[in-house]
């Protein structure tokens, strides 16, 4: 995927929310977020997100770098 | 035996199946099933969830093994930067709490909470305390051990692990030791265990009460190391980091070889990363040394001591390169290098000579793109040897066209 989509943060003493995102034309509010970690590339942040929307868990990434919002791919490997 | 030398209370924070915890935490749909997490090349696994060690899976394994002992199992590439971020944040949180903590490792941290635990009572709240935040705020769970001394504290942050909290207060301190084998302390291996055993040495009493003489004639100066094992209770603070002695870089080779352009190639890449990391904290240093680690898994290590400083990569290069030559011609395959350079200090020095100049404002220009743009951006064109090395023809780039549209094959 690793899709660029539309996302709605709060930013909340320097924490970054995401509220909700539109993908594959439908938006979807975030019920929770499961786990959050960052990735530095040079001066360029990456901020992942495991998120749980309508049930369903999604992986967001934002960068830093041009301040987009991404639906990630997946990397588990099932052998 | 008093206690007075048992003022201290001390948490050993471990995170359970901590690489296995973080992506469970991230893809909750791995939840109650065997993973493991395996690195991408040596196919080994570097740590197995609960429900994966149920079925005998440990780490250090091989993953075909694994396989051969879970049908089921799920298999997950490790990921370093999300697990260094998330320990950054269990990091965060416990400096809400105090900052008498040293981390001993990615998931491990040793915390003095003495001056926030009045007894031990309270200590066990605020253990609890912590476990709950840790499972809330970062989604993953950490067993603890509490105690006056450091090494006691690691081994009962053992005993209940998942999600476990055990207590050996200094009323029980003494008679807890009689129990606890001396080789289930951190530092004593198996060779010490043997030589412990000799001069009747099996817990952890016997140890505390063995006479320093008889150590002594054993394990010679490491005897009073081994002695200070048991009462050790010494915490640095978070920010109070212990300057470095020495800079390393080791790595794999994805697979084993006694090709010399791709050793060469893997040192140049090693040295870039110990020398960024010199150049970073205005370190030099004066002694250099290479080891290597073969295909038998036998050791060899070669070291040189320079007369003046160095931080510059090309020399470190050069230096690495004679000492690579001291393993030549290589009777058997290498499994891993590892170049470190030690007798670190800061740099005082100017470099005069134009060319040395020269070389350096070339480094430093290096430097500044890999640190706007991320590591190894700029690179030396030997490490992409190395890089290619292991991995699939097509990922390796020996075609380039001309400019009259004829294609070559790269070849050295």
């Amino acid at each position: 995927m690793n899709q660029c989509i539309t996302a709605s943060v709060t930013f909340k003493k320097g924490e970054l929310i995401p509220n909700w995102f539109t993908y594959a034309g439908e938006q979807h509010k975030i019920d929770r977020i499961l786990f959050r970690w960052k990735k530095k590339e040079g001066h360029e942040t990456i901020f992942y997100f495991a998120v749980e929307a309508d049930s369903t868990p999604y992986s967001l990434s934002f960068s830093t770098r041009n301040m987009s919002w991404y639906i990630e791919q997946e990397e588990a490997c099932e052998q | 035996m008093n206690n007075n030398s048992l003022s201290k209370i001390l948490f050993h924070i471990d995170m359970d199946a901590y690489f296995a915890a973080c992506e469970i935490a991230s893809r909750p749909y791995l939840k109650g099933k065997p993973l493991v997490v395996t690195n991408h090349y040596r196919h080994i696994v570097l740590t197995a969830s609960y429900e994966a060690r149920a079925f005998g899976i440990k780490t250090g394994m091989p993953l075909y093994r694994a396989q051969q002992l879970c049908k089921t199992l799920k298999i997950v590439f490790a990921d370093p930067d999300k697990y260094i971020s998330t320990t950054g944040s269990i990091h965060e949180l416990l400096l809400t709490i105090t900052d008498r903590f040293e981390p001993l490792s990615i998931d491990e941290v040793i915390m003095d909470v003495t001056q926030v635990s009045s007894n031990y009572c309270d200590a066990a709240k605020l253990a609890y305390k912590i476990k709950f935040e840790v499972k809330k705020q970062i989604g993953v769970t950490c067993s603890i051990g509490i105690s006056p001394s450091r090494s006691i504290s690691k081994y009962a942050s053992g005993v209940n692990k998942p999600d476990g909290l055990h207590v050996i207060s200094k009323n029980n301190f003494w008679n807890e030791l009689k129990n606890i084998p001396a080789s289930e302390i951190a530092g004593i291996g198996s060779s010490t265990k043997l030589l412990l055993k000799s001069v009747g040495v099996y817990t952890c009493i016997d140890l505390h009460k063995c006479r320093i003489e008889i150590l002594l004639k054993l394990f010679g100066q490491n005897a009073f190391h081994l002695k200070s094992l048991i009462l050790n209770d010494a915490v640095k603070t978070f920010y109070d980091r212990e300057a470095a002695k020495s800079i390393s870089s080791s790595h794999t080779l994805i697979k084993d070889t006694d090709n010399i352009e791709i050793l060469t190639s893997f040192l140049e890449f090693l040295v870039w990363k110990v020398s960024d990391k010199l150049k970073m904290e205005g370190l030099t240093a004066t002694e250099v040394s290479l080891s290597i680690r073969y295909e038998d898994f036998t050791h060899s290590n070669h070291s040189t001591t320079l007369k003046e400083p160095v931080n510059s990569t090309s020399m470190l290069y050069n230096i690495g390169k004679a000492i690579l030559s001291f393993y030549l011609p290589l009777k058997k395959k290498v499994r891993l290098l590892c170049f470190r350079v030690k007798c670190i200090e800061p740099r005082y020095k100017q470099l005069t000579f134009l060319n040395m100049q020269k070389s350096s404002r070339f480094e430093v220009a290096c430097q500044k793109i890999n640190r706007k743009y991320g590591n190894f951006t700029v690179k030396p064109a030997m490490v992409m040897l190395f890089e290619a090395f292991g991995k699939p023809e097509k990922v390796i780039p020996p075609v380039f066209t001309d400019i009259y549209g004829k294609t070559y094959r790269a070849t050295r």
